[in-house]
């Protein structure tokens, strides 16, 4: 994207700036919004999204009807998880020190948060950096980093009709190649108190580097290749159905032990695939898979594939990838899902909230444990 | 005697007054007309005899609580975290004082001995950092200007029962909890067990330094002071382990009397170990064997049938025959016994009676032999039917019965077929495949590939069905013994509608 970088046109930086201004004025009184209310329009919201089926689906290429439809089924499932987050407790209180004193701790939205999103599974990636943070009682705007998209524009007329607040949910449109410019501006925008990021590797060292500069917390998903390891007890046929099934580009290389390596092979052949153009690296045993998977560049996803869950939950913890699987690929489109990562559930709960402590002089107070 | 001497690993002279009851932190002997000798299980001698406890001394020992619960709330957590600690010190410094107590007053093993030592002080440990946790909580609201705050406290004064088989850690997993969230107990022990289930824990936390009052200890007999000790205006819940007959009565006694309280019940089990067809059958009859014989059986949570599939059933059978043929039987305090006496004679003939049903019923024993005194060899019956007494019932005992399943379905059938559900042990050559099956059993425990006998600390511990209601060990034992009070503030009265 950097080399394609333009300076977006004075007419799109002002409208960056407004959805900031408008996000930064609507913020306060959301905070202060009734939690029910705010589960109300995220239900709303998850309603106007499945109702709206049919158009997604017509802005999307005939072949990918499919996907997107998971895409959306996903954006549905994270906005009716995160409306269980409204109501989640605002602090805690600690038990007294040993000078008596009583600490609270609040647990308060942030303000403004930057959701920066990829162009795949838009409707669920764009959902997802804004549904917990907007339940918690934070304002969102919204980037795509790699252009905008009619979905996105679609997005926003359902945020519209929905009934939320101006302002709680704003995407700002962005040209391709502008995704550079309209970062960093809105990165350095005074009321942006925190800001999210998924996609590939170059960009989130970017967002890294202007969220670090302008001292703004940051939660960085990284997004690529994903790493197949194929023990020698796994089902290579549905091993070979899944490798064909994979995107090109979400597939890195594949780990396979040496025994069954000509096996899976064939069996990819006899499918019409062309084992020759897979990064195939055979290895001796479990631990020497688990060594090639540590060595290769670090792969946000992983596949493992066996009939012994016990070998392959072994591997799945020593991996280190963030999204494994067993015996499937990950999402074949690399988007997330309700109880994903640290957008969503407890994660995203700590990520989309701040925490300030209180400490009172307890005569004032009841006496407590 | 300092815990500074005792951390030094100075032998610290063995506690005296153990024969008294603890009440607002004074030794002394109880009011009642009768007394109790405390034996040994195995050779029969008489450690002491304790004058017993009469319902006057229930109601002292309540009032002592009740009063020095008050400032002990509202002691810095700190601080009661720094006593509970300080008590597993002095459990370090008096381990082999302790063990030798819990060989000779509940006839324990060696191994088993140690193994009751390490969970009491593993739970005390925990306890200890139970005041910095128990944290209240602020809570959302749709009014503006209103605050909404969860605050917890200590529930007041806790009535603790403890059984006999192991009564150091059955006692000390609700009294250390109890007094680290800041409540005051009275400890009713066992009769078989006064001092490891009830005078010793006294002595120990007296010794690291809890205040008079907060601890008391009752030794009284059920028929003079049972149901008084429960039916009490003063404690706020009753944590009561022992079998499901007693424990009902508990219950209802608890929740039906004048004074409704709460309950933590931890009854009796009917714990399985299921053998699934592709499980290694000397793997499973290592944990077979070890799960039932520990403590001669004496265990809630004792593996009280096998079940096997009868793909490697007669493996299973011959494997465990040839382990059990192993096991050494006699005095506990020797290291190399395996199996020690029954607690009393009256619990030995009612094994024996069931021994002498099963095969009448026609099982086939495995393994057997007469008892010498209270020491009662290993049994195992084969063949068993799952609706005989031996099967359907808890025994504590020695006994192993083995029934046969005809497939993984039916093994879960039979898992499943018994009023108790507190603990299970499932071996599978395929760890996540017996998860599975585990979680098809309804009980609150279950260990795969290991024995039904566990407990950690930190993880949560206790039944489902007739074995028992709550949950003891880490956050789940803090949200039982504490209380939620949910208060709002306003600046302002409101208007309202009228």
């Amino acid at each position: 994207m950097s080399s394609a970088a333009q300076v977006p046109d004075p007419a799109q930086m002002q409208r960056a700036r407004t959805a900031i201004a408008q996000a930064r004025a609507a913020f306060p009184l959301w905070a202060a919004t009734d939690p029910r209310a705010r589960r109300k329009g995220l239900l709303a919201l998850a309603d106007a999204l499945r109702a709206d089926a049919p158009r997604f689906q017509t802005l999307a290429a005939p072949e990918a009807g499919a996907e997107t439809a998971a895409d959306l089924r996903r954006a549905v499932e994270i906005l009716e998880a995160a409306a269980g987050a409204c109501t989640l407790p605002e602090g805690s209180i600690a038990p007294m020190d040993a000078a008596g004193r009583i600490q609270m701790q609040l647990v308060q939205p942030r303000g403004v948060c930057l959701g920066i999103v990829p162009a795949v599974a838009p409707i669920s990636h764009t959902v997802r950096a804004f549904a917990f943070a907007i339940a918690l009682g934070n304002t969102v705007v919204i980037l795509p980093f790699e252009g905008s998209r009619d979905v996105h524009g679609l997005i926003g007329q359902c945020v519209e009709r929905t009934g939320l607040p101006p302002g709680v949910v704003g995407v700002v449109p962005a040209a391709p190649g502008e995704g550079t410019q309209l970062a960093a501006a809105l990165i350095a925008a005074t009321p942006v108190r925190h800001v999210s990021f998924a996609g590939p590797q170059p960009a989130a060292r970017l967002v890294g580097r202007l969220a670090g500069e302008n001292l703004k917390p940051m939660l960085l998903e990284l997004q690529g290749r994903s790493v197949l390891i194929v023990l020698d007890d796994a089902d290579l046929e549905a091993t070979a159905d899944a490798v064909l099934a994979a995107p090109d580009a979400a597939l890195g290389p594949v780990i396979v032990q040496a025994a069954v390596a000509e096996a899976l092979a064939a069996n990819i052949a006899a499918r019409g695939g062309d084992a020759g153009a897979l990064w195939l690296l055979k290895v001796p045993g479990d631990g020497a898979a688990l060594a090639a998977a540590l060595d290769g560049a670090p792969a946000p996803g992983c596949a493992i594939f066996s009939r012994d869950l016990g070998r392959a939950l072994w591997l799945a913890e020593g991996v280190g990838a963030a999204n494994c699987t067993i015996n499937r690929l990950p999402l074949p489109d690399g988007g997330p899902a309700a109880s994903d990562g640290r957008f969503c559930g407890a994660s995203g709960l700590a990520e989309f909230t701040e925490r300030r402590r209180i400490g009172i002089d307890a005569p004032l107070w009841p006496h407590q444990p | 005697m300092t815990v500074s001497d005792a951390t030094r690993g100075a032998a610290p002279a063995p506690y005296a007054g153990l024969d008294k009851q603890f009440i607002a932190g004074s030794w002394r002997d109880g009011a009642s007309a009768r007394d109790l000798d405390d034996r040994d299980p195995y050779t029969g001698e008489t450690l002491l005899n304790i004058r017993l406890a009469s319902r006057e001394d229930v109601d002292a020992a309540y009032r002592a609580a009740a009063e020095a619960q008050i400032a002990w709330a509202a002691t810095a957590p700190a601080e009661r975290a720094r006593i509970i600690q300080r008590a597993v010190a002095v459990m370090e410094a008096r381990a082999d004082e302790i063990r030798g107590w819990i060989t000779r007053e509940s006839g324990s093993t060696q191994v088993k001995a140690a193994f009751e030592l390490g969970a009491a002080q593993a739970i005390t440990a925990e306890a200890a950092t139970f005041p910095t946790r128990a944290h209240g909580q602020i809570l959302a609201t749709s009014t503006p200007g209103e605050e909404s705050r969860v605050y917890r406290a200590p529930l007041g004064v806790i009535s603790v029962i403890s059984p006999w088989n192991f009564p150091l850690n059955l006692s000390m997993r609700s009294v250390a909890p109890a007094l680290a969230l800041g409540n005051a107990v009275v400890l009713k022990p066992a009769s078989d067990t006064p001092v490891t289930g009830g005078t010793l824990l006294g002595k120990i936390l007296e010794e690291a330094g809890l205040p008079p009052g907060l601890l008391n200890v009752i030794v009284g007999s059920g028929s003079e002071i049972g149901d008084y000790f429960v039916e009490h205006p003063t404690p706020s819940l009753v944590s009561f382990t022992g079998s499901t007959d007693v424990g009902r009565r508990v219950g209802a006694i608890a929740a039906g009397g004048r004074w409704i309280k709460r309950v933590a019940l931890e009854l009796g089990g009917n714990a399985p170990i299921v053998v699934l067809a592709d499980a290694d059958p000397e793997a499973a009859a290592r944990a077979a064997v070890f799960g039932r014989f520990l403590h001669q059986g004496q265990i809630c949570m004792s593996t009280n049938r096998a079940i096997v599939d009868a793909g490697i059933y007669d493996a299973f059978v011959e494997a465990v025959a040839r382990r059990v043929s192993g096991l050494t039987s006699g005095n506990p305090a020797d290291p190399a016994t395996n199996v020690g006496p029954i607690i009393n004679a009256q619990q030995l003939a009612g094994i024996q009676h069931k021994i002498e049903a099963a095969k009448a019923a026609g099982a086939r024993l495995v393994a057997g032999g007469e008892a010498q005194g209270n020491v009662l060899p290993p049994h195992v019956f084969a063949d068993v039917d799952p609706e005989w007494e031996i099967a359907a019932d808890e025994t504590f005992g020695p006994v192993l019965p083995i029934i046969k399943a005809r497939d993984e379905a039916h093994a879960l059938e039979l898992a499943n077929a018994t009023e108790y559900g507190l603990s299970c042990a499932v071996i599978s050559g395929n760890p996540e495949r017996g998860v599975r099956f585990a979680r098809g059993i309804r009980a609150g425990m279950a260990h795969v590939n290991s024995i039904s006998v566990d407990d950690h600390a930190h993880a949560p511990f206790g039944g489902e069905k007739n074995s028992g209601l709550g949950r003891f060990n880490g956050e789940w034992v803090m949200e039982e013994f504490t209380r939620t009070q949910w208060i709002t503030t306003r600046d302002e009265v409101p208007v309202f509608p009228f």
